[in-house]
C-alpha cells in the first residue's frame, strides 16, 4: 500500500502588522502521528487554518500524495476527506449521541431516515473504537470530555485521509486521554494522516511519531523523529535563545502592601486557592488549557459561582456578584473574548471608551458631551489609539487598537485592580509591546494587575510573580529569578 | 461623490419619505393642502408618541407588542371615569388614565426583568390580558355619550392653529431627542442593544434600564390613550387594535434594527410620516379598505429594501 503523504511547502501568511507564517514547510505521513509544537502565536493555528482554507495563504503550495490541493473552506475540506477537530465542540445539544454521530450522513431513502441501521452502525463503530458512551443520552448531558470524544469520532469515517487535532486533549482527564489515544492508534493502522497539535509536551512523547517546531512563524530545524529528541531539548527549540531584558525593577513588598487576598477560594473549577496581590504588582496566572488559569480572573470579577472562601480587597470582604459594584470599588475586567464580551462593535470609539466612567461626565443622568469627548480624546492620546475620529465604529479598528479601547474603558474608572484574561490574543507584535508598556506604566503608579495568560514570554516580560495552575489548584509560585520561560514550561508538565 | 453617499446614508429615511410624498402629490391634488397635511399629522401623532418610547425599547434589542392594548385600556379608563354625566374631576381622570398606562408598563417590566421572560413573549401575553381587561370594563360596548363639555379639547383643539395632539407629539419628540442624545438612559439603551453581555461587564445597570424603558413605554401609551379618547369622544373595546404593528412599522422604517444598537427617534418620526402619507394617499384615492392592508404591507417591505439599497448594503444575505 502506498503511503499517504501531505506536504505543505513555503507557506506564507501575513496579517496586518505581523508575518504569521514565513516560508513554513510541513510534511505529514500516513499511519503516523505528526505533531506541531510551538508557543502561542508561533503560527501553529494559522498553519492549520491555511490548510483548512479558513485563512487564504499568501503563497506556498499544498500537496496530497503529490497532487496539488487547494481547499477553500472547511466544507470543502470535509468533501476531500480532510477533517478538523478544534477545541470547541460543535454538537447539537438537543440530539442524542447516536443522532449526532450520524448527522449529515444518515442512511436514507428519499429523505426517510433508516434509524435502525444507523443505530446499529453506531453501536459497531463505538465498539470498534472501544468507546463506552450511552448512545441515547442527549449531547447536552455529556461531560466536556465525552463531547470531545464524540466530536473526534464524528470527524472520522471510513474514507478519512487526514485528521487534524488542534489541542484535542485540553479538557480531557487522564483516562479519557487514554481513550483518545486508543482512537488515534486505530486510525494509525488505517493509514490515516494524523496531525496533532498540543501544548502538553508529554503527550507528544507518548503518542507522537514526528514533531515539527514553529517559532515566530518560522520552521525551527527540520521535522524530527520523536524518539531522537528529549523533552529539555524540545523546550529549548520551542522558546529559543532570547535576550533577557532586565528592565523589570526588583520590587520588594511589605505586608501592608497587600491589597487583595484570596482565602480558600473555591468554585466549580477551582479548589482552595490562597494567594495575595500587592499594590503596584503584576501577578501572572498560567497553566495548561483546562487547568483553570483563566477562571481565577473570572472568579475575582464574580463570573464564576463562588462555593467557598472569601476575597478581601483593601481589608474589606468583597461580595463578588454585581460587576457594577465591583467597578465602583475599583475593579476592572478585560475579558478574553473581546468581540463577544467587551466591544460594542457597531458603536463609536467614543461610546466604547466612556461607557464605564459615566460619573466623570454626567450629573443626574444628563451627559456633558464636551467632558465626555475630552475624556475619550485624553485616553486616545494617552494609549496612542489609532482611529480617524472618535465617532468611528469600533469594529473598524484593528485588533490591537480595539484592545486599547477596552483597556481605556477599564482604566477610565480609576481602577485600582485590573483583571486581564489573555490580553494580547490575536494582536500584532507592535500593539502587544505597546500594551505591555501601558500595563507597566499602570503598575508604576500603583495599580495592581492580574494577568491570566498562556503566552509565557508575555508573563516573563511583565510579571513580578507567576502562579502556575494545575487541575484547579496552585501548583507552584514562581518569583524573582525563577521567572523564565523554560521554568514555566517545566512546571506546567 | 463620497460625501454625497454619506449624506444619503444619514438621511436615507427622509429621502424615502420625500419619495412617497412626491408620489402622493401627483396622485391627488387634495394632498398638498394645509387642511390635509394637518390631518395627516394629527392622525399619526399617537403612533409617534408611542413610537418615541418603543423606538428606545427596540434600540435596546427589546420589543413591546402590548402598546395597542395599553392605549385602549388607558383610553377606556378615562371614558369610564368621566362619561354618563359623572362629576369626577376631569384632570384627575386624565392623571389616573395615564397612571394606568404606567402600571401596565411596570407589569411588563416586572415580567421581563424580574421573571426573565423574553420581550416578545411577555408583551404578547400582556397584549391579550390588557385587551381582555378593556372588554371586561366596557362590556363589549362603546362608551360614547355623556362626556363633560370641553372634553374634546385635547384631541380636537387647536393652539395657534396647530392641533393640540401635534403640539403634544412635538414636545414629546424633543424630550426623547434630548434623552437619546444627552442622557445616560439614552446612551445605555444603545449600549445594551449593541452588546448586552459587554454592557453588563462594563458596569451598565442593564436590568434597571430595561425596566425603565418598559415603564416609559407604558407612560407614553397612557398619554396616547387620553388623546385618542378625547379625539373621538368615545372609547371602545377595539380602540387602537393593531396599533402595535403601526408603531413597530414606523420604528423599523426609521432605520432601527431588530438586532438593536442602531436607530434614532428622528428616523422613527420620518418612518411614521411615511406610514401616514401612504395611508392618507390611499384614502384620497378612495381605495377600498381591504386593499389598504395589501398596499401598506407591500410598501413597508419596499421601503425597507430601498433603505438597504441606498445604504449600499447587499440584498440576499450570505
Amino acid at each position: 500500500m502506498p503511503n499517504n503523504i501531505l506536504e505543505m511547502k513555503n507557506i506564507c501568511k501575513a496579517f496586518p502588522g505581523v508575518k504569521a507564517l514565513d516560508n513554513v514547510d510541513f510534511t505529514a505521513e500516513g499511519g503516523k502521528v505528526n505533531c506541531i509544537v510551538g508557543e502561542n502565536g508561533a503560527g501553529k493555528s494559522t498553519l492549520i487554518k491555511a490548510l483548512a482554507g479558513v485563512h487564504t495563504k499568501d503563497s506556498g503550495k499544498i500537496f496530497l500524495n503529490g497532487k496539488l490541493l487547494n481547499i477553500t473552506s472547511l466544507t470543502d475540506a470535509k468533501k476531500r476527506k480532510i477533517n478538523f477537530i478544534f477545541q470547541d465542540t460543535n454538537l447539537c445539544d438537543k440530539l442524542t449521541v447516536f443522532e449526532n454521530y450520524t448527522l449529515g450522513k444518515e442512511k436514507n431513502t428519499f429523505g426517510i431516515v433508516d434509524k435502525k441501521s444507523d443505530y446499529l452502525k453506531t453501536v459497531r463503530d463505538f465498539k470498534e473504537m472501544g468507546i463506552d458512551i450511552d448512545l441515547n443520552s442527549l449531547a447536552k448531558n455529556l461531560s466536556v470530555a465525552e463531547k470531545q470524544i464524540l466530536e473526534i469520532l464524528r470527524a472520522f469515517d471510513e474514507e478519512s485521509k487526514v485528521i487534524v487535532y488542534d489541542e484535542p486533549s485540553s479538557s480531557l482527564t487522564e483516562s479519557e486521554t487514554l481513550k483518545l489515544f486508543n482512537v488515534i492508534n486505530i486510525l494509525k493502522k488505517k493509514n490515516v494522516i494524523i496531525i496533532y497539535i498540543s501544548h502538553r509536551l508529554d503527550e507528544i512523547f507518548r503518542i507522537g511519531d514526528y514533531v515539527t517546531v514553529l517559532r515566530n512563524g518560522k520552521n525551527i530545524g527540520k521535522r524530527m523523529k520523536v524518539t531522537e529528541i528529549d523533552k529539555n531539548k524540545l523546550i529549548e527549540l520551542i522558546i529559543g535563545e532570547k535576550q533577557v531584558k532586565k528592565t523589570k525593577k526588583e520590587l520588594s513588598f511589605k505586608k501592608e502592601d497587600i491589597i487583595l487576598e484570596a482565602k480558600n477560594l473555591s468554585t466549580n473549577d477551582l479548589s482552595n486557592l490562597n494567594f495575595h496581590l500587592n499594590k503596584g504588582e503584576i501577578l501572572g496566572v498560567t497553566g495548561l488549557l483546562g487547568s483553570g488559569y483563566d477562571k481565577v480572573g473570572k472568579a475575582l470579577f464574580g463570573l464564576e459561582k463562588i462555593k467557598r472562601g472569601e476575597i478581601i480587597f483593601y481589608k474589606e470582604k468583597m461580595d463578588l456578584k454585581d460587576p457594577r459594584m465591583l467597578i465602583r470599588d475599583g475593579f476592572c475586567y478585560i475579558p478574553e473574548k473581546r468581540r463577544e464580551e467587551a466591544l460594542f462593535g457597531i458603536l463609536s470609539v467614543l461610546n466604547n471608551i466612556s461607557i464605564s466612567s459615566t460619573g466623570e461626565y454626567s450629573k443626574f443622568g444628563v451627559i456633558n458631551s464636551r467632558k465626555e469627548r475630552r475624556l475619550a480624546h485624553n485616553f486616545i492620546e494617552k494609549l496612542d489609539i489609532k482611529t480617524p475620529s472618535i465617532y468611528k465604529k469600533v469594529r473598524d479598528l484593528s485588533g490591537g487598537n480595539q484592545q486599547k479601547v477596552v483597556i481605556a474603558r477599564g482604566i477610565s474608572t480609576r481602577a485600582k485592580l485590573m483583571l486581564l484574561i489573555e490580553p494580547t490574543h490575536g494582536i500584532d507584535v507592535k500593539a502587544k509591546s505597546e500594551i505591555y508598556s501601558i500595563l507597566k506604566d499602570l503598575s508604576a503608579v500603583g495599580v495592581s494587575v492580574l494577568i491570566c495568560s498562556t503566552e509565557y514570554s508575555e508573563l516573563v516580560e511583565l510579571c513580578n510573580r507567576i502562579l502556575i495552575m494545575k487541575s484547579g489548584g496552585i501548583n507552584k509560585i514562581l518569583s524573582g529569578d525563577e521567572i523564565k520561560e523554560k521554568l514555566i514550561m517545566q512546571s506546567l508538565l | 461623490m463620497e460625501k454625497l453617499k454619506l449624506i444619503m446614508k444619514e438621511y436615507v429615511v427622509l429621502i424615502i419619505l420625500l419619495f412617497f410624498f412626491t408620489i402622493a402629490c401627483f396622485i391627488s391634488p387634495n394632498f398638498l393642502t394645509i387642511l390635509n397635511i394637518t390631518n395627516v399629522l394629527r392622525q399619526i401623532s399617537m403612533v409617534i408618541i408611542v413610537g418615541c418610547a418603543v423606538n428606545m425599547v427596540m434600540v435596546s434589542k427589546g420589543l413591546d407588542l402590548s402598546v395597542g392594548s395599553i392605549v385602549a385600556l388607558s383610553g377606556i379608563t378615562l371614558a369610564k371615569l368621566t362619561s354618563g354625566g359623572s362629576d369626577f374631576p376631569f384632570v384627575l381622570a386624565i392623571i389616573i388614565a395615564i397612571l394606568v398606562g404606567v402600571i401596565c408598563g411596570v407589569i411588563n417590566g416586572f415580567i421581563i426583568v424580574k421573571l426573565g421572560v423574553s420581550h416578545i413573549i411577555a408583551t404578547l401575553g400582556t397584549m391579550y390580558v390588557f385587551r381582555g381587561i378593556v372588554f371586561i370594563i366596557c362590556g363589549s360596548h362603546t362608551i360614547g355619550s355623556g362626556f363633560p363639555s370641553n372634553y374634546d379639547l385635547i384631541g380636537q383643539g387647536y393652539l395657534w392653529k396647530i392641533p393640540i395632539p401635534v403640539i403634544i407629539m412635538l414636545s414629546i419628540f424633543f424630550i426623547f431627542l434630548f434623552i437619546e442624545k444627552r442622557t445616560l438612559l439614552g446612551k445605555y439603551s444603545y449600549v445594551i442593544g449593541g452588546n448586552e453581555q459587554a454592557a453588563l461587564l462594563s458596569g451598565v445597570p442593564v436590568k434597571k434600564i430595561k425596566y425603565s424603558l418598559m415603564v416609559i413605554s407604558g407612560f407614553m401609551c397612557g398619554i396616547a390613550g387620553v388623546i385618542m379618547t378625547s379625539r373621538s369622544m368615545s372609547a371602545g373595546p377595539l380602540n387602537a387594535s393593531g396599533m402595535e404593528f403601526d408603531v413597530i412599522l414606523a420604528v423599523l422604517l426609521g432605520g432601527t434594527l431588530l438586532e438593536g444598537g442602531e436607530g434614532s427617534v428622528r428616523g422613527m418620526i420620518f418612518g411614521a410620516l411615511i406610514l401616514g402619507v401612504i395611508r392618507n394617499a390611499m384614502n384620497l384615492m378612495g381605495l377600498e379598505h381591504t386593499y389598504k392592508y395589501v398596499a401598506t404591507g407591500s410598501i413597508f417591505i419596499l421601503a425597507i429594501i430601498l433603505n438597504k439599497l441606498i445604504k449600499g448594503e447587499k440584498l440576499g444575505g450570505r
